[in-house]
């Protein structure tokens, strides 16, 4: 029973990041109906960097991380200034996804080559809260799933009540209006992508410290977080968080049952949680106001 | 184009070992780059898990042909079939979507592919390689028919998609791009054309998977390497370009004879078509041989119709 609360709680501080990964990913998507895959490699980046620069312990790697945060914001808004609405004669495709993808595959391409087949051994864990004598939670784990909820707290107000989330908004319901009141709109996204950058690395520490070091492919980190992007859902970023939350405890559950199957089930899962959702649009799918107007006569 | 066409359309004829192997591997990322760029650029879906397929068709070769004791060659087919009725069965998932949801939840289709396939014995999982032993029993004239296989595969997805993006199928697909409010007023076949590519496409990594593998004669969990048929998919994009036909087939020529080039510098080969292909997409939607292109005084392959006087 102790070490099934344990893998539980591990996976609470991996869901915490996966879904501060996956809250980027949603915010770029509701912003923009973009896919954008830069916070999955800030955050294979981040936990990557904090292993191979940092100490072994899980507060050493999570301070050292935490210095990396203001690297991956400039990442993030640099690449924004170069790859933003390009190519400017493109489809909509291109622009939002495929332009994205090609940026994150350089990104996991360049990562892939800096720390080449290494394998980084995980943080080794410390002292904290003990059930039945078996370690549940470290103190540094603690801390760093307080800084996952409060980034995500973050991000969430910046999208929804910051300036910088009030202005994209006007953006979208109106992209002529903020020139005319003195706002660079390209400005403002790219501190949005940084914001996002941001998050994504924060989200690759939790991960770094919760369990193994993801690996600098994208279908490490990027997987994670994609099933949590489509298990939480489009709208809010707390969809986001239960869905890395869902997706981290499901595969830990899973792989403590039976060794090997854990990432099968997560993946299992968002197909099921996706097509639920799918059928169940289909079935409660409100009608036209035309046809509403006609059957109430 | 026309005589490096008739090259790689006779390469089983003349060339030598070494010759045929690169035109192999050529002709097996055109026929998935060819796809995906279709795919991409004028069905407006961005797959994620093209290498789930190829990774269904090189496994599934290895079963039909070493269990089911099929002929490799038929198998080869075979393993397409089995490709597309997976993607049959995930298509009305995967094509409700919008495109961003869409394009994750194929990489989720294609990372449970990888994790049934190589984890079920039955299917040849389980192992860290498999010997596809009636495809070794075929000795020398292995090498032979993996290039045939391969110029069937490569030129005949190339044909595909240029009569499919000519066809009123294709024409309804990039009218959905250009205004999905119009095509959907005139009641265009956006659905089924989509439907189709997807299917296709699909079929087409299956048959690449095996063809691959065919080659080589055995299967690994390396089949399913997103590093072999995905990135290099979006690499072929930025080169080659997603609106034209001929784009995708220079790219991916372009991209196997880079990396004959300098091989034995896999990741650094990977970063630097990473970077083409994200300049490549950065300067136009048509990569570098849009550039290319307009200097020629005529199009290659013409996919535009131009109103009748």
């Amino acid at each position: 029973l102790e070490d099934w609360f344990r893998v539980a709680a591990l996976a609470l501080v991996a869901g915490v990041g996966t879904g501060l990964v996956a809250a980027a990913l949603q915010a770029a998507y509701r912003h923009g109906r973009q896919l954008d895959l830069l916070p999955v490699v800030t955050a294979a980046a981040g936990a990557i960097g904090a292993a191979r620069l940092a100490g072994d312990s899980q507060l050493d790697r999570l301070v050292g991380g935490l210095v990396l945060v203001p690297a991956a914001v400039l990442v993030g808004v640099s690449v924004h200034r170069l790859v933003a609405d390009r190519p400017r004669s493109g489809g909509t495709t291109t622009r939002l996804i495929v332009v994205p993808l090609a940026v994150a595959v350089l990104g996991s391409s360049l990562l892939t080559w800096w720390t080449g087949d290494r394998i980084f051994p995980p943080a080794l864990r410390g002292r904290g809260l003990r059930f039945r004598n078996v370690s549940v939670l470290t103190w540094a784990e603690l801390v760093a799933l307080a800084s996952g909820v409060v980034a995500l707290g973050l991000l969430a107000l910046l999208v929804a009540r910051g300036r910088t989330g009030l202005r994209l908004k006007a953006e979208r319901d109106a992209p002529e209006l903020l020139p005319l009141v003195g706002v660079d709109p390209v400005r403002v996204e790219a501190r949005m992508a940084g914001a996002r950058a941001a998050a994504g690395t924060i989200g690759g520490l939790l991960l770094s410290v919760s369990g193994s070091v993801p690996g600098p492919g994208l279908d490490d980190v990027g997987l994670r977080a994609g099933e949590a992007f489509l298990v939480g859902g489009t709208s809010r970023p707390t969809g986001a968080l239960a869905g890395g939350v869902a997706v981290e405890l499901t595969r830990a559950l899973a792989e403590r049952a039976r060794e090997g199957w854990g990432p099968a089930a997560g993946h299992v899962l968002t197909l099921l949680v996706v097509t639920a959702r799918l059928v169940r649009s289909r079935l409660i799918r409100v009608p036209e106001p035309e046809v509403l107007e006609e059957q109430l006569g | 184009l026309a005589v490096l066409f008739l090259l790689v359309v006779t390469t089983p004829v003349w060339a030598s070992a070494s010759v045929s192997r690169l035109v192999v591997d050529a002709l097996v990322l055109v026929a998935v780059a060819q796809l995906w760029s279709y795919l991409a650029g004028t069905a407006g879906l961005v797959t994620l898990g093209a290498h789930g397929f190829a990774g269904v068709g090189a496994y599934a070769l290895w079963t039909l042909s070493e269990r089911g004791g099929i002929n490799p060659v038929v198998a080869v087919a075979g393993a397409g079939v089995v490709a597309l009725l997976v993607a049959a069965v995930v298509g009305p998932l995967v094509l409700r979507l919008a495109a961003v949801p869409a394009a994750l939840a194929t990489w989720v289709v294609a990372a449970v592919c990888t994790e049934v396939v190589t984890r079920t014995s039955q299917v040849g999982g389980g192992e860290p390689r498999r010997v596809i032993q009636p495809v070794v029993d075929l000795g020398s004239s292995r090498d032979g028919m993996a290039s045939w296989l391969a110029v069937v595969l490569g030129v005949g997805v190339v044909v595909l998609v240029y009569g499919h993006r000519r066809s009123r199928y294709g024409l309804a697909l990039v009218a959905f791009a250009d205004d999905p409010a119009v095509a959907s007023g005139l009641d265009l076949p956006v659905a089924g054309a989509r439907r189709t590519a997807w299917l296709v496409a699909a079929a087409a990594a299956g048959m690449a998977g095996a063809v691959a593998h065919f080659r080589t004669g055995e299967v690994a969990p390396s089949a399913f390497d997103p590093a072999v048929w995905t990135y290099p998919a979006v690499a072929v994009a930025g080169i080659g370009g997603l609106s034209t036909v001929e784009g995708p087939f220079l790219g991916a020529v372009l991209y196997v004879l880079l990396h004959e080039a300098i091989s034995g510098h896999d990741q650094a080969f990977a970063v630097v078509m990473a970077a083409a292909g994200v300049v490549g997409l950065v300067v136009g939607p048509d990569g570098w041989w849009g550039w290319a292109r307009r200097a020629l005084p005529f199009e290659p392959l013409p996919v535009r119709r131009r109103p009748s006087r």
